[in-house]
């Protein structure tokens, strides 16, 4: 009997219908956790059904592009802007008009005919052991390649994006032979073969194995925050030093939204990017996640804040997603695993 | 004779439709994409090489050795605790390998359990071997897959008929000698299959190298995929990658071709003996209980841990809902593989024929892709069905339909079935060679027809294998992520999602709640199958 039961049900669990009244459909590259709170007070306030399906960005672009003009997407979520650029050059975004978003939202954090959004910004600073690095030693990136910092700095592989996007952000600024030469000789300093995530090179700070780590900040932010209170024990003897404050600026990334350009829902999804950069959304997005709000005036988590303030680099994004493939095969080049 | 030609061109197109998101990738060398190849030649290629087989190789041969020594002392001796211990070995199966990972770093890194005590008892710890790295990767992924081995040779072992071990006792032959040269060989179908399955797994595998910072075939894949955004380079990359593996099933099948040996279920199989020095007891004794600390009992417990610092802010009805999916669509997509696999199995055997033979081989091809590689595929051929319904039904109704195979959990069953149809096949086949052809001519001059044969002869045979196909499976889809990731539909998530969403952002004592439920639905099948003894021969 329950075999029958069973079976009869099986066409009901395999098809599923999305039905296009008011209705708000978003791929997000963003983790449910750090996104879908939102989402529901947004679908409360405005009575709009939002529909969430995570992944990774990559993946996700895939899918839009090979469901074509079906494609059931309003809304592509997704941190990093390689991707976001990249969403744009497939022809999957549509250019969105919006005052209230170009008021709030500076020029170089977003696509020039708005076809894509920042909603907060990531930094990559370096994290030093206090008392194996003394400040004063540390300046900028470029100088990391020099004899000083010999078997000192962890990092992780070439296969990640952070880096990627950092070594195609110091394209934009230095010329691509300068920052060859660099890759050649940071590589050359690193005190272990890259493995691990981010955490894994704080932790190898504190170890001992290096003196420095290049990290982006959520990841000692979550550490501090950990449930688990070793974390935040190891995380607790880092300090963060934002280089290149005489020059350029410090690295940083963004978290981005783009409307999709088959959206069959077109108005609500300009409707949820204006609701994103509301000061209270602001607030919650940045934090949940220890980001920097993109909105000027709004605070940021105090977690945060006792990293200090830093000067960020002013690069067009937009130029830093273009360079990504070129940034790999430079680190390719150099060696960097 | 009609007859057997519709049915065998229906396995074909069978297999040719679950092949469909694979040979797509094939195809890819149409367009071949010579300067980002030129870039991989130039500085990649050699590491991932390199790296790839050393993996493959290493999971390969530790695996074989440990499964199929755990399975030769369970299926053979009596001792305390043997029948726990029987099923006990399959747990690490539940445990998805880039969790392992993880955990094995937690315990093993400088601030893990392993490391502070070593400090705390030696003053140093700097022996400890480091599990970031190549050797670590063999060994983590190692203790999740050899479960695969262990159970096929289990099966094997247990229907070994007690004749040849007394032939072999009346010679003089020493237990050992009975292993290697009469157990071995006869199982070796049976072990090399398990292997397979590892190996496959082995080059697919993203999670585990990818964090330990190895580079191989499959990080390439979606270096060149994601980094350089050349999806056609990425599946260049992954069908050369697969061109190995079926050099490896060409000799797999070459090796089965050779070894065409039949026992049959009527006779008596091998009564288990007691083990007769002390010392030996003891070694086998050290030898299991170490591999299931390692395996399950260690990463396990570090899990737990992490779970109990965390759990209080994570039990809520979503992890309930998480739960539901994810049990749902395990137990569709293993109960669709394996009687897949046996419609398949069945019908090869009945016709034998070329074309049919050829239809398993190309299903077999399905685990060996990087699971994202099959999921685009997927997504790529049901998501152009889908576009032909909408114009269609546009036409015909001026409304469309939507998406409904590629944007619908049809989508995450098919690239499930795609997958995992290896598995199925691997487990069916090895079980269809234990059945000799001299029962179903027998069946068939007591003028039964096929299907009484199947029903009547195959089917009893077959039922602990079948069992075995569909536990792993299910397990299989349970730990399953980048399709699942890729694929599902909206507001759909489940444990292994939540997990790697958890994991993904290094949050691993948050992780760790959704990676053990996804270990403690694995047991569920786990411990059904060990009280039901179907593995029991």
């Amino acid at each position: 009997m329950k075999l029958k039961a069973f079976l009869l049900s099986l066409p009901l669990l395999v098809t599923s219908t999305v039905a296009l009244s008011d209705e708000l459909n978003i791929y997000s590259a963003r983790k449910e956790a750090l996104i879908k709170p939102l989402l529901d007070k947004f679908s409360e306030e405005h009575n709009i059904k939002v529909n969430l399906v995570t992944g990774k960005a990559d993946a996700l672009l895939t899918r839009m592009q090979s469901e074509g003009e079906f494609s059931p997407a309003d809304i592509i979520l997704t941190t990093d802007v390689g991707r976001l650029e990249r969403a744009r050059e497939m022809g999957l975004t549509t250019p969105v008009e919006s005052a209230v978003l170009n008021q709030h939202i500076a020029e170089n954090l977003r696509h020039r005919d708005g076809h894509w959004y920042a909603l907060t910004i990531r930094a990559r600073p370096i994290m030093y052991h206090p008392e194996r690095v003394n400040p004063e030693e540390l300046s900028g990136i470029l100088e990391l390649a020099g004899n000083t910092w010999k078997n000192r700095i962890c990092i992780r592989s070439s296969g990640n994006i952070y880096n990627q996007s950092m070594i195609a952000a110091m394209m934009v600024k230095y010329d691509e032979k300068v920052v060859q030469d660099w890759a050649s000789g940071f590589v050359k300093n690193f005190a272990r073969k890259p493995k691990g995530g981010d955490r894994d090179q704080i932790k190898a700070v504190v170890a001992g194995e290096c003196d420095i780590a290049i990290a982006n900040t959520y990841y000692l932010g979550g550490m501090l925050a950990d449930s688990n209170k070793a974390n935040a024990d190891i995380a607790k003897q880092l300090k963060v030093f934002w280089p290149d404050q005489e020059g350029e600026g410090t690295h940083i990334n963004v978290s981005g939204i783009a409307a999709a350009k088959h959206a069959p829902n077109a108005k609500n999804a300009k409707l949820l990017m204006e609701y994103m950069i509301s000061e209270e959304s602001q607030r919650w997005y940045a934090e949940t996640n220890h980001e920097y709000p993109v909105r000027d005036g709004v605070a940021t988590s105090e977690l945060l804040q006792g990293f200090g303030d830093f000067k960020a680099e002013q690069v067009p994004m937009a130029k830093v997603g273009e360079l990504n493939k070129a940034a790999v095969k430079l680190m390719d080049k150099a060696g960097w695993k | 004779m009609k007859n057997q030609a519709f049915f065998a061109y229906t396995v074909l197109v069978c297999a040719l439709l679950l092949a469909s998101p694979t040979l797509f990738v094939f195809f890819s060398w149409l367009s071949p994409q010579w300067q980002t190849w030129q870039h991989i030649v130039d500085n990649l290629l050699t590491d991932y090489f390199i790296n790839t087989f050393a993996l493959a190789l290493g999971v390969g041969v530790f695996t074989a050795i440990a499964g199929t020594l755990a399975a030769w002392f369970v299926s053979q001796f009596e001792f305390h605790g043997r029948k726990v211990m029987q099923w006990c070995l399959l747990l690490p199966l539940a445990i998805p390998a880039y969790i392992n990972a993880y955990t094995y770093s937690g315990m093993l890194d400088y601030f893990g359990v392993v490391q502070t005590l070593t400090r705390e008892l030696f003053g140093s710890s700097s022996w400890v071997p480091e599990i970031q790295s190549l050797p670590g990767a063999i060994f983590v992924m190692s203790l999740v897959l050899f479960p695969y081995v262990y159970a096929l040779a289990l099966v094997a072992f247990s229907q070994l008929p007690q004749s040849h071990y007394e032939v072999a006792k009346n010679h003089g032959k020493t237990e050992g000698q009975f292993f290697v040269k009469i157990a071995l060989p006869l199982a070796f179908p049976a072990i090399f299959a398990g292997a397979m399955l590892s190996i496959m797994e082995a080059f697919a595998e993203y999670g585990v190298v990818d964090y330990f910072g190895v580079p191989t075939l499959t990080t390439g894949v979606f270096k060149v995929w994601f980094g350089m955004g050349d999806r056609l380079a990425a599946a260049q990359l992954s069908a050369l990658m697969v061109s190995f593996i079926l050099f490896l099933l060409l000799l797999e099948h070459y090796a089965r071709r050779k070894q065409k040996l039949f026992s049959n279920k009527v006779l008596k199989s091998i009564s288990r003996r007691p083990i007769s020095k002390t010392s030996t007891a003891l070694g086998v004794y050290m030898f299991l209980i170490s591999l299931l600390a390692l395996a399950f009992v260690f990463p396990v417990t570090q899990l737990l841990y992490w779970a109990y610092l965390s759990i209080l802010a994570q039990i809520d009805y979503e992890l309930l809902s998480l739960l539901l999916n994810s049990f749902k669509v395990a137990i569709v997509a293993a109960c669709a593989v394996t009687l897949l696999c046996v419609f398949m199995s069945a019908l090869a055997r009945f016709l034998n024929r070329s074309t049919t033979n050829l239809g398993i081989k190309i299903v077999s091809l399905g685990y060996a892709f990087p699971g994202a590689v099959i999921a685009v595929g997927a997504m790529i051929v049901l998501s152009t069905m889908d576009r032909q319904i909408n114009v269609f039904t546009q036409w015909l109704f001026e409304d469309k339909v939507g998406l409904i195979l590629s944007g619908s959990l049809f989508a995450l069953i098919f690239a499930y079935v795609v997958r995992f149809a290896t598995v199925g096949l691997q487990y069916v086949q090895s079980g269809y060679l234990t059945i000799s052809p001299h029962m179903e001519e027998a069946a068939q001059s007591l003028g039964k027809s096929k299907m009484q044969i199947f029903t009547k002869v195959h089917i009893p045979i077959l039922s602990p294998t079948l069992a075995a196909a569909t536990l792993v499976v299910f397990v299989d889809v349970l730990k399953e992520l980048p399709a699942t990731l890729i694929l599902r539909p909206f507001n759909f998530n489940t444990l292994s999602v939540k997990t790697y969403e958890l994991a993904s952002d290094e949050r691993l004592t948050d992780a760790s709640v959704p990676a053990l439920l996804i270990i403690l639905i694995g047991l569920i099948p786990v411990v059904l199958i060990g009280r039901n003894k179907i593995i029991d021969a």
